[in-house]
């Protein structure tokens, strides 16, 4: 999904897994943190999708969209997640 | 001519704006609890309907809103307009992405069964319909394959609208 992204959206900068502490559950959706050139500054939106098989995509996931200032205020800890136990996890890469 | 917007239009435009705010809400908990697409689609299409309502209110006042479902695709793309503002300097929308929101909100805005393009889009989330064939179509065994509500469209459509509601809600 992440390398679907990179290449639909130029403007994606980078891509980072969010842990919630439950990872192992096999209920929980995949969560990913996208830092986009140019996206609307309006806070963390988690958004859900469910599981789309026709596009390859088999489980749910949760997409939160943020600018690179935003990015840099969740990193310094000025921009929560409403969920505390989300935290932001490694980068993926294109 | 301008228009007056009264005290009460302002407070029906926090309420559109409330209940789209919660519609929205409700589209999350469907996801999450999987529910059939046609349900995810139906909260998308009432917020998206309802931040509508919200924006022509404010502009015009609730006397002049129409009665009809037919709000969004003409006027989801004026509400970009209006509220988009990009980090890094931009001012307005780009052309691309205006395109983009345009023909999502066209497909929005059929999902409701009262608005099937003059007869040719009967798909809807809500009743059964029958297909020229004969054939009676099922909401929740649907594919809405046409809408394309695929990650990237859908999250920039939900912060635009979200935007928009956290100013007519406050």
């Amino acid at each position: 999904m992440a390398r679907d992204h990179f290449q639909i959206d130029p403007q994606v900068r980078r891509i980072h897994l969010i842990h919630s502490g439950r990872d192992n559950d096999a209920e929980e959706p995949i969560r990913l943190l996208e830092v986009v050139e140019g996206a609307l500054e309006c806070g963390i939106v988690p958004v859900g999708f469910a599981p789309n098989p026709e596009r390859g995509i088999a489980y749910p996931s949760v997409i939160v969209e943020v600018s690179p200032r935003e990015f840099q205020a969740i990193r310094a800890g000025s921009l929560p997640f409403e969920q505390d136990s989300w935290t932001v996890g490694e980068e993926l890469s294109a | 001519m301008e228009t007056m917007v009264t005290e009460e239009d302002r407070i029906w435009v926090r309420g559109y704006a409330k209940q789209a705010l919660s519609d929205l809400a409700a589209r999350e908990i469907l996801v999450h609890s999987k529910a059939d697409r046609c349900h995810r689609l139906h909260f998308l299409q009432m917020a998206a309907e309802k931040t509508c309502k919200a924006h022509l209110t404010a502009a015009n006042g609730h006397d002049n809103l129409r009665k009809s479902h037919a709000y969004v695709a003409k006027v989801l793309p004026n509400l970009a307009r209006a509220f988009f503002r990009p980090s890094g300097g931009g001012e307005q929308i780009a052309q691309w992405e205006l395109a983009k929101i345009a023909k999502l909100a066209l497909e929005i805005e059929v999902l409701a069964p009262a608005c099937d393009d003059g007869g040719s889009r009967l798909d809807n989330t809500e009743y059964p319909w029958q297909d020229a064939q004969g054939r009676i179509h099922v909401p929740c065994e649907h594919s809405f394959a046409g809408i394309d509500d695929s990650e990237k469209n859908l999250v920039r459509l939900i912060k635009l609208m979200r935007m928009a509601l956290a100013a007519y809600a406050a």
